[in-house]
């Protein structure tokens, strides 16, 4: 019952190992190689659609130059669009890793997810003066880049090309990357997967269905969502680590954060970062008003992962909770009231966010019933 | 506990080299088939350095010098210049090398001062100095120059130009350097200091260099495994010493790369783990930048890289700290003046970081004038140059009772470290080059319409401190007409950022200017500038930021990010930009607003909307 990630992993080590045998000027290109065929291999669409996509950002920065909005704004609707349409055949963006090998329908756009936001990042990148025109093999470089095609995260160009000219073979480095894909995969099969999915969930009645009874079923996913998810990431990071580059991390100790804002810039970091600099940031700028910025960012957030009313209506909680924790911080500075410094306090903020995050799904089905 | 690191280093009497070791050095590396160096423009390997060495050994036999004859170099070839320069010291003559940008009446009163025997002057040098051609000469170039009608014509004017460097080399007879230096004759001379009236150059015996190199060898671990990086000026101590002569020394590699500019930055250091590079060095201001600018904490992380240096500026304490907690590396500050060859005191990585300290002596012997625990710093060691050369009355200031003064001022720890809390010498330190103000004065002075001049350093964060004039004049002129005659005259770097023109000058008793009140009147002067014109001011825009995110002023810099600031998350950015567009009356375009990532993307915005309100 091989799955997806564990090919995935075989494939990549076995790049990662034989990019050293050729000459220096052609392991990127080796490497970007190998990946491609490799989503080409199971996924054709996907790749056929990257490719187009790529060659069409290509197009636009070494087109005739201009500040104007339109040709971004177009690049960016057309990718979001096909990213949308693509959910019709793609349910979840994690489903093909979660998927047994096989299972087409899953895995025909895999990837998507992650390289329209990565798309819509150089587009808006190049159209702000954040980035220079850059040649179609740097970009291929980028895209076709195996360890973070299917999961993420969604690295930024800048970081990831000021190190394609140092990648040299580094064995701590090889070993270092190899462990972290062990603990990814310890962290998402052992523990999110066995322990939490499968046994403990077992424990749930079987009709948890009161509003306490979803709000437990909430609390489940995010935990089991956190230890695959943050899992998966790892296992992309190590694969990267191994092929000699260094990605952005995805978590940071999301437990630590001191407010929801905090909270969102800590898990799924290149996701909550991407929205916060090509939705929030592009809304604020447009209508100088944060509310509707913090919306849009987590509307869209939502809609990511599924673009369903249920959805849309979990940013708007999302976003909501996160005013709420602004004003309430505001008027606690304003009475004077500080919460110390001490792990016990910070149980209680985490208490806080979490409850918050976890109420969603009960709030949601509760208000809205059969409609969502 | 310094004491007892030192006390566990190897005897120093220990493989220690001297020039005919130097250069058996250089030969093993050739039949081993290293590589001595990799220059922007490509790799030369120890072989061909071997090869060149000799044949220019033959063709210095040829002009009929004499022993510890001065060899005047000034060529922006680095290639040849290291190759002329190694030649000539191991051949027992005494190589001056010049930087490119030298100015050509220093130069020339340098060829003056020190009698050069010869001189090998890039072509566009040459042909610009008259008093090039009573002098013997050999033009440095590539082959085949692609010369104009009006070079060709030209070119039969210097006919004592002997040929053309490297071109002559083909029929030259490749010999062996004679090697037969004593130690106490000059390896070198070291124009650093010392105005064009008065040239100081630097004194360095070959008992200074070798045991100099010695030291560093045992106290870095440089062997011919090795990889040097440093692409600091081959004019300078530090570029000189610590880049070709100790590459040399170790057998090892060098690597130089072009120097260091704000764009390129980033992209240089990326490839201290291309090149898998083991030493690093350079100035606080580089330090400084890769603070401020970059964000990978990876550039030092290969396991080979073993040393960053810094050197020839104070190396600010704070950034010292981060740097090392960012990569995990020690960064090692060296102290040492021209005087000292290059070192004398050093920070190693198990020192503590205290404020202001830059190390203990280690091979030099310190002591505070006086003998308290506060004054002038005082060495005393076999790095320590004899004087300077054919300048009796500066020579007799350098020392007192056999010890050189250092003139910084210093305060000596209870466990043999030294803190430099002031300065003695006039001198302006900016981006580690040093400026003597006396030097820009003379030029300035120069100029028919300036009475007097007087020049101090002014504090910067990244420079450490930038040169500015103060003049009396006798008619009214432009900053910007002496500012053109200062770019004539002197090297760019040494240029004063701003020139001011005064009625009077404070002075003492005795009528001289003086230096700290002209400095406080510098202050006064640039900061009136800042508070009447309306132009859009660093300043104001990190007071507005600081009023926005409710911080200090004094904590914020343009550097300043969203990363390292409290106070500015993406709600209270919109709200700063809104300030800062009602402060300054214009409007930001929402493509400016997205990409802000620091106060300076917030600077330059607002003063492109200006730009735009004008037109």
């Amino acid at each position: 019952m091989a799955n997806l990630a564990l090919i995935l992993i075989g494939w990549m080590t076995a790049a990662s190992l034989s990019m050293w045998l050729l000459p220096e000027r052609f392991r990127n290109d080796y490497f970007a190689a190998v990946s491609a065929i490799f989503l080409f291999y199971i996924a054709p669409a996907s790749a056929l659609w990257l490719l187009l996509g790529t060659l069409l950002v290509y197009a636009y920065m070494h087109g005739p130059v201009s500040h104007a909005v339109g040709r971004p704004l177009l690049l960016v609707a057309l990718f979001a669009l096909a990213f949308l349409a693509g959910r019709e055949v793609t349910s979840s963006p994690d489903a093909a890793l979660f998927a047994p090998w096989g299972e087409e329908r899953l895995i025909a756009l895999s990837g998507i997810a992650y390289y329209t936001c990565r798309q819509i990042h150089l587009v808006l990148d190049f159209w702000t003066g954040r980035l220079p025109p850059i040649a179609l093999r740097t970009l291929l470089h980028y895209q076709f880049f195996g360890p973070t095609l299917f999961v993420g995260p969604i690295h930024r160009f800048q970081p990831f090309a000021a190190q394609l000219p140092q990648r040299r073979f580094d064995a701590e480095r090889l070993f270092q990357g190899g462990e972290r894909v062990l603990i990814g995969l310890v962290f998402a099969v052992v523990i999110g997967g066995y322990a939490f999915d499968y046994r403990l969930r077992a424990l749930l009645p079987e009709s948890a269905t009161g509003f306490f009874g979803l709000w437990l079923v909430s609390a489940l996913d995010w935990i089991i969502l956190y230890f695959r998810f943050a899992g998966y990431s790892s296992v992309a990071i190590g694969l990267a680590a191994m092929a000699g580059l260094r990605i952005e991390e995805n978590f940071n100790l999301p437990f630590l954060a001191r407010d929801l804002a905090d909270f969102w810039l800590r898990w799924h970091m290149t996701l909550s970062q991407w929205c916060r600099d090509y939705v929030f940031k592009p809304v604020l700028a447009l209508t100088r008003r944060p509310v509707p910025a913090v919306l849009a960012a987590l509307i869209v957030l939502g809609l990511w992962h599924e673009l369903s009313l249920y959805y849309f209506l979990w940013g708007i909680w999302q976003a909501l909770g996160i005013v709420l924790s602004r004003f309430a911080s505001r008027r606690l500075e304003a009475w004077g009231v500080i919460l110390p410094d001490n792990p016990g306090a910070q149980l209680l903020r985490f208490a806080c966010i979490f409850s918050w995050l976890t109420l969603a799904q009960p709030m949601i089905k509760t208000i809205f019933g059969g409609a969502v | 506990m310094f004491e007892s690191i030192v006390e566990t280093l190897p005897g120093t009497n220990e493989a220690e080299k001297d020039a005919a070791g130097f250069y058996a050095g250089i030969q093993a590396a050739a039949r081993a088939g290293s590589v001595f160096a990799i220059f922007e423009d490509g790799r030369m390997a120890y072989a061909e350095l071997d090869d060149q060495l000799r044949r220019t050994v033959g063709f210095l036999r040829t002009l009929g010098l004499a022993r510890q004859d001065r060899i005047l170099i000034q060529t922006q070839y680095e290639r040849h210049a290291i190759v002329l320069f190694v030649a000539a010291f191991l051949e027992g003559l005494v190589p001056v090398l010049l930087s490119p940008d030298t100015p050509d009446d220093r130069v020339s009163s340098i060829a003056r001062h020190i009698e050069a025997g010869h001189a090998f002057i890039d072509r566009h040098l040459f042909l610009e100095r008259a008093w090039l051609r009573e002098r013997p000469a050999t033009i440095v170039g590539d082959e085949a120059p692609r010369s104009t009608l009006l070079e060709r014509l030209r070119r039969h004017v210097p006919g004592n130009a002997q040929s053309l460097y490297p071109g002559c080399l083909a029929a030259s007879e490749a010999l062996a350097p004679s090697c037969c230096s004593a130690e106490d004759d000059l390896a070198y001379i070291l124009f650093t200091s010392g105005t064009t009236a008065d040239p100081k150059g630097v004194m360095i015996t070959h008992g200074n260099m070798f045991s100099h190199l010695a030291t560093f060898r045992r106290l870095f671990g440089y062997d011919r495994h090795s990889v040097l990086f440093n692409n600091m000026a081959l004019g300078h101590a530090d570029g000189l010493f610590q880049g070709p002569i100790l590459a040399l020394y170790s057998e090892c590699l060098l690597y130089r790369p072009q120097p260091f500019e704000m764009r390129n930055i980033e992209k240089m250091f990326a490839r201290v783990r291309e090149h898998g590079v083991t030493h690093l060095v350079t100035v606080p201001t580089i330090l400084a930048l890769l603070d401020a600018y970059t964000d990978s904490p990876d550039y030092f992380s290969a396991p080979e890289f073993r040393y960053l240096f810094s050197v020839s500026a104070k190396l600010d304490v704070g950034l010292w700290q981060r740097l090392e907690a960012r990569f995990g590396k020690p960064i090692v500050n060296i102290y040492g003046l021209t005087e000292t060859v290059t070192g004398g005191l050093y920070a190693l990585p198990e020192h503590e970081r205290r404020s202001g300290a830059v190390g203990i002596p280690v091979d030099m012997e310190a002591r505070i004038d006086g003998g308290g625990d506060s004054g002038e710093l005082m060495l005393r060691g076999s790095a320590v140059t004899p004087g300077y050369f054919r300048n009796g009355p500066a020579t007799d200031a350098l020392f007192v009772d056999g010890w050189m003064r250092t003139g910084d001022l210093a305060h000596a720890y209870a466990d043999g470290a030294y803190a430099i809390i002031g300065r003695l010498r006039a001198l302006i330190m900016c981006g580690g080059f040093n400026i003597h103000p006396e030097e820009i004065n003379e030029v300035l002075m120069r100029h028919p319409l300036v009475v007097e001049a007087v020049s101090v350093g002014i504090e910067d964060p990244t420079w450490g401190e930038l040169p500015v004039s103060v003049v009396l004049v006798s008619e009214p002129i432009s900053e910007s007409d002496l500012a053109t005659h200062c770019r004539q005259h002197l090297e760019e770097r040494k240029c004063p950022k701003r020139i001011l023109v005064e009625e009077t000058l404070p002075r003492g008793d005795a009528g001289k200017p003086q230096l700290s009140r002209v400095a406080a009147l510098v202050r006064t002067r640039l900061n009136e500038n800042r508070a009447s014109s309306s132009a859009v001011d660093a300043e104001k825009i990190v007071a507005l930021a600081a009023t926005v995110f409710k911080v200090s002023p004094e904590t914020l810099s343009l550097e300043t990010t969203p990363e390292n600031t409290k106070g500015w998350d993406s709600f209270s950015h919109i709200t700063l930009v809104a300030t800062a567009e009602e402060a300054f009356g214009v409007k930001i375009e929402a493509r400016k607003i997205i990409a802000m990532s620091s106060l300076r993307d917030l600077f330059d915005a607002v003063v492109a909307a200006r730009a735009l309100v004008r037109s």
